[in-house]
């Protein structure tokens, strides 16, 4: 999926936190029903989605998994705001 | 292993504190029905589990749970941010305040400490999955509960979300329960362990239980 205009944090975190769910959800279902040719095809769909988007947002606003975090001469992981402060999601919209 | 995502499974952005809500939540962090029972519950049962499937399926939705209690936790720390004294007294979050201040301690509205009395792992799995099932059903009923006492949307949206997925973990674990029962003798289901039929094999010196 090809972003057409660099989104905002939150268009990103939307999208990433939606298709994620998509798939936490679908996950589960697949666990009780492995042969679902819809389902499966739906999870790889979201998973596309979501990678596309984890990329842009890594790239844009830094990391959402420590594994991911790119090369730089200044560690910024753990730098706020966390995600559990109402601070994570001011500024939205 | 675990490895951390930098966002909540579902966003909490709450504007306005409120420290009599934030005490009829935290139930849902360390009390009897909560998500810390819940996560510690499946990630401590799948290790007796003998089918591959059902194990990994407690593994993912004992996951979940994880993102579930760090977002009650969230709620509870948002809803308790910068509160002043007299705001402190006047709730009666008084009786938490001088134990934790505003730290997030796993503890039941009624002030009961988390207890791992809360769950069992009985090391059978149909067993197990009874408890899981009734677990997903008494949260749910607890949500319920909650929805019935905040209307504050910023509070209502995050729990209307977490209710939702009790719903659905209860419906995986009754299909989980169903796949195990199909793979058992239908003439005594509630009479044996199916661990024991099976055995452990997951030890290569293991000699099952015969």
């Amino acid at each position: 999926m090809m972003m057409q205009r660099c989104l905002s944090r939150y268009e990103l975190l939307d999208i990433i936190n939606k298709s994620s769910f998509a798939m936490d959800d679908t996950r589960l279902f697949l666990d009780t029903h492995p042969d679902s040719r819809e389902a499966l095809m739906f999870f790889s769909k979201m998973q596309d989605k979501r990678k596309a988007a984890i990329r842009e947002y890594t790239e844009q606003y830094g990391p959402i998994c420590s594994y991911d975090v790119a090369p730089s001469d200044m560690w910024k992981w753990n730098m706020g705001p966390w995600p559990w402060q109402s601070s994570y999601m001011e500024g939205r919209n | 292993m675990w490895a951390y995502e930098k966002r909540l499974q579902y966003p909490v952005s709450i504007k306005k504190t409120d420290p009599k809500a934030a005490m009829i939540i935290i139930s849902q962090y360390g009390g009897p029905d909560g998500e810390m029972a819940a996560s510690m519950r499946y990630l401590s049962q799948k290790f007796a589990f003998t089918d591959p499937r059902i194990a990994g399926l407690l593994n993912d939705i004992g996951t979940e749970e994880l993102a579930h209690l760090e977002m009650i936790g969230s709620i509870v720390h948002q809803l308790t941010c910068n509160l002043k004294p007299e705001e402190i007294k006047a709730s009666g979050f008084d009786k938490y305040y001088v134990d934790h201040t505003l730290g997030i301690w796993p503890q039941a509205a009624g002030g009961i400490p988390f207890n791992a009395c809360e769950f069992q792992s009985k090391g059978d799995p149909i067993t197990d999955l009874f408890e899981d099932m009734a677990a997903e059903q008494k949260a749910r009923t607890t949500y319920d509960n909650i929805l019935r006492m905040i209307k504050d949307p910023d509070i209502v949206e995050p729990i209307k979300f977490l209710r939702a997925r009790e719903i659905v973990h209860f419906q995986r674990f009754g299909e989980a329960l169903r796949m195990l029962q199909d793979s058992l003798n239908f003439n005594n289901f509630y009479e044996i362990n199916p661990s024991f039929v099976f055995g452990c094999q997951d030890t290569p010196n293991c000699s099952g239980n015969k």
